[in-house]
């Protein structure tokens, strides 16, 4: 089809190609762990890290502590970077192996053993991300919480200036904002 | 305007029309280019603007997407609500599933996609599509739909005032060329209306006025020139006519004059050459008289003239014929009163010329002519012509020759008949008639005596002792007296009488109508007269002579010629024996 034609066409088709009917057709809705990677990848795009922090050449480390909830979803990461550095998904068993982690996800499992977790990556540039009501509070940086249908996520900004970390004030914007829950009496 | 119409405008409509079209196209051309100008500029504008808002919309609305919240990313596109013109947004996933809307209050349903160019330009509105992009990373599309109205309400008064200001720069330009065309087709005007004078009234004498040093100025002057240039040939030319026309005039009237001097000369030619017929068929003097004067009133109308004729005692000169209106007076005169005779030339007198007048001319006459009438060397007479008017012609004077020399050569030859004809019939010696004259002459007097039933009757005469006169004095003496008798009787004889010399010293005279009485009387006076005669010879006086004479007459003594002159004899023998000095007539013894 030459390029006049298909330009005369798309003219008199665009009062009725609309946005909405586009973007009806897309594909099946994704699944909740699957936003939640994607989430968890532009977290990483609005969260600067010290300085320092990564080694020059080395990879971006995505720490999956426990058990692994992405399955599947952890496609969303592959061949993806962060100023970059190329992002390398990894499972943790144990606290002791996040170090050099610059995310550490931390299910909903871990719940009981998160005070040890935080414990160990205190003062660390690691961001940390919760699947679990309550886990900002409790000083975990970024927490994921359902609003409904969406996935929506909360920010401890106090677990995040401790961990030397300057969140995105657009970030901000979207997230519901928390405060650690033994700093206000 | 079609290509025949714009030739026959004239040159003031055809600047005006190059000037109007010129300046049309070059206002149209600027009015377009800052038309299009204009839209282009505000094309980019309006897309950039729109760019930027979508830019910044799509910056700020993409962490909305990134973490799919539809309220936020609703949030930032409701911003776009400060810009009025725009009238919808909306923002795509990257799946291109709409995540996010904004709707203008009162905005009838979109009409744009998000799979549009970056830009596209609708009816009324034009849409910009940027891509949601964070950290190099497209997250969406971001869609913005802004409505051209009020564009078109400020493009329109734009064009508007282009047009406007065109249509001003035209006016004026039209106006300016109206009166710069002025200039130039003024001059051009004169030159053509002066040019169509000239070649309507062929008037070269129009000048057409020089304003100007441009073309049309050098053209003016040019055909100013051109005019003078023909103005001068004209005059050339007409002075040339002139004088042609004047010249064949001139050869016309010569020509004319000519033909008619030709026809003139001719019959003068036929006349003269008919006068010449007639004349060498004249017997005597009086009939060539009689022949020229009829001949030179017809052929020299205007004069009249005499011919004078020399007499045999070349002592005068005597009018033999006079013809023209104004006779002559003159009938004699010497031959010393004619110029022409003195000299043996044509003499012409008029007042204009100096040459004398003749002393035998009419003095009434103011011009004359004499022509000498001349034959081997003698004089025979003069052809006089005079007239009250002009001279005579040059071409006439040569015909008057040739009349003079018609005239004299029939007298010439007249004479030259009677001397050959005296040569026969008269004794040299004594210029008398011969015996065979008096035999003729007897033979006709006696028969025409005898029808008239006159007398005849003859003398003889003897000379007495002319023997002893010859032997005393000699031969000479002897002839001298034979001379002197001849010349005492031709004297004495009358006209019609016939005197001989029949012989020796014997005479014979004739005398017609004679009576013998009469003869006797007349032959008594020879007698007596013949004693007077007085001859020289040898410077002596000879002695007086006597003669002794015989009568005879026709019919009484003898009615034969032989037997009159045989009658006289005797008579004279009667005489001579009677003791001579006596007359004795025939039968009387």
């Amino acid at each position: 089809m030459s390029l006049a034609v298909s330009r005369t066409l798309r003219f008199a088709a665009a009062a009725t190609l609309l946005l909405a009917a586009v973007a009806e057709t897309g594909a099946a809705p994704l699944s909740e762990y699957e936003v939640k990677a994607a989430f968890i990848y532009n977290f990483a795009k609005l969260v600067e890290w010290p300085a320092g922090a990564i080694a020059p050449g080395a990879p971006f480390r995505l720490c999956l502590l426990g058990e692994d909830p992405f399955g599947p979803a952890r496609d969303v990461f592959n061949g993806r970077a962060v100023d970059g550095h190329a992002i390398e998904v990894r499972q943790a068993a144990a606290s002791a192996e996040l170090k050099g982690c610059q995310i550490v996800f931390v299910p909903a499992s871990q719940a009981r053993g998160l005070r040890a977790v935080l414990d160990s990556l205190r003062d660390s540039p690691v961001l940390t991300v919760g699947d679990f009501d309550g886990f900002a509070q409790q000083g975990v940086i970024v927490n994921f919480y359902r609003a409904g249908e969406n996935v929506r996520f909360e920010v401890n900004v106090d677990a995040a200036k401790r961990a030397h970390l300057v969140v995105s004030s657009r970030l901000l914007n979207l997230a519901k904002i928390v405060h650690d829950a033994e700093a206000r009496p | 305007m079609s290509d025949g119409l714009f030739r026959r405008a004239s040159i003031g409509r055809k600047l005006m029309l190059i000037g109007q079209l010129t300046t049309g196209f070059a206002v149209l051309a600027v009015s377009i280019a800052l038309i299009i100008g204009g839209v282009l500029d505000w094309r980019s504008r309006t897309v950039s603007d729109l760019e930027t808002y979508a830019t910044m919309i799509g910056a700020n609305a993409a962490p909305a997407v990134m973490f799919d919240d539809r309220k936020a990313a609703a949030d930032t596109l409701s911003a776009l609500a400060a810009k009025r013109s725009v009238t919808y947004a909306a923002i795509a996933d990257k799946a291109g599933r709409t995540f996010a809307e904004y709707r203008a209050p009162g905005e009838a349903a979109p009409d744009v996609t998000t799979r549009l160019d970056p830009y596209h330009f609708m009816m009324s509105s034009v849409a910009v599509s940027r891509p949601i992009v964070f950290k190099g990373e497209r997250f969406g599309t971001i869609v913005v739909q802004s409505d051209l109205r009020d564009v078109f309400g400020d493009l329109a008064r734009n064009l508007t005032l282009i047009v406007v200001a065109a249509l001003i720069a035209f006016a004026a330009a039209t106006a300016l060329f109206r009166r710069l065309q002025g200039s130039i087709v003024a001059p051009i005007t004169g030159l053509a209306r002066t040019m169509q004078t000239v070649s309507t009234t062929q008037t070269y004498s129009a000048r057409v006025p020089v304003h100007s040093r441009d073309e049309v100025g050098i053209l003016s002057q040019e055909f100013n020139g051109m005019l003078e240039h023909i103005e001068r040939r004209d005059a050339e030319l007409a002075q040339h006519r002139e004088r042609l026309e004047k010249e064949v005039e001139r050869r016309t009237a010569e020509l004319s004059a000519s033909h008619a001097q030709l026809q003139r000369y001719s019959g003068q030619i036929d006349l003269l050459s008919r006068m010449g017929a007639t004349l060498q068929t004249c017997l005597a003097q009086d009939e060539v008289a009689a022949v020229v004067g009829p001949h030179l009133v017809r052929l020299l109308p205007e004069w009249s003239g005499a011919l004078y004729l020399l007499k045999n005692s070349r002592n005068l000169l005597e009018a033999a014929d006079m013809w023209g209106r104004q006779r002559s007076a003159q009938t004699v005169f010497a031959p010393n009163d004619c110029w022409a005779l003195r000299r043996g030339l044509v003499h012409v007198a008029a007042e204009a010329l100096a040459a004398p007048r003749c002393p035998h001319a009419d003095t009434g006459a103011i011009s004359h002519v004499c022509v000498p009438l001349m034959a081997q060397g003698e004089v025979l007479g003069t052809l006089y012509l005079h007239n009250s008017g002009p001279m005579l012609e040059q071409a006439d004077q040569g015909l008057l020759s040739r009349v003079a020399g018609e005239v004299a050569q029939a007298l010439a030859s007249l004479r030259y008949r009677e001397a050959l004809r005296n040569m026969a019939i008269r004794d040299p010696l004594t210029g008398l008639f011969n015996r065979r004259y008096l035999e003729e002459y007897l033979e006709m007097e006696i028969a025409r005596t005898h029808r008239k039933g006159a007398k005849l009757s003859v003398v003889m005469i003897d000379i007495d002792h002319f023997k002893r006169f010859n032997d005393t004095f000699g031969h000479e003496a002897g002839d001298a007296i034979l001379r002197e008798i001849g010349q005492f009787l031709l004297r004495q004889t009358r006209t019609g009488d016939a005197a001989c010399r029949y012989g020796g010293e014997e005479f014979i005279v004739a005398m017609w109508e004679a009576t013998p009485d009469a003869a006797l009387e007349r032959a008594e006076t020879l007698r007596e007269e013949v004693k007077l005669v007085r001859v020289q010879a040898g410077g002596k006086l000879l002695p007086p002579i006597t003669m002794s004479l015989g009568i005879a007459a026709f019919p009484d003594h003898a009615t034969l010629a032989d037997d009159l002159v045989r009658a006289a004899d005797r008579a004279l023998y009667k005489a001579k024996f009677s003791g001579r000095d006596r007359v004795c007539v025939a039968g009387s013894e």
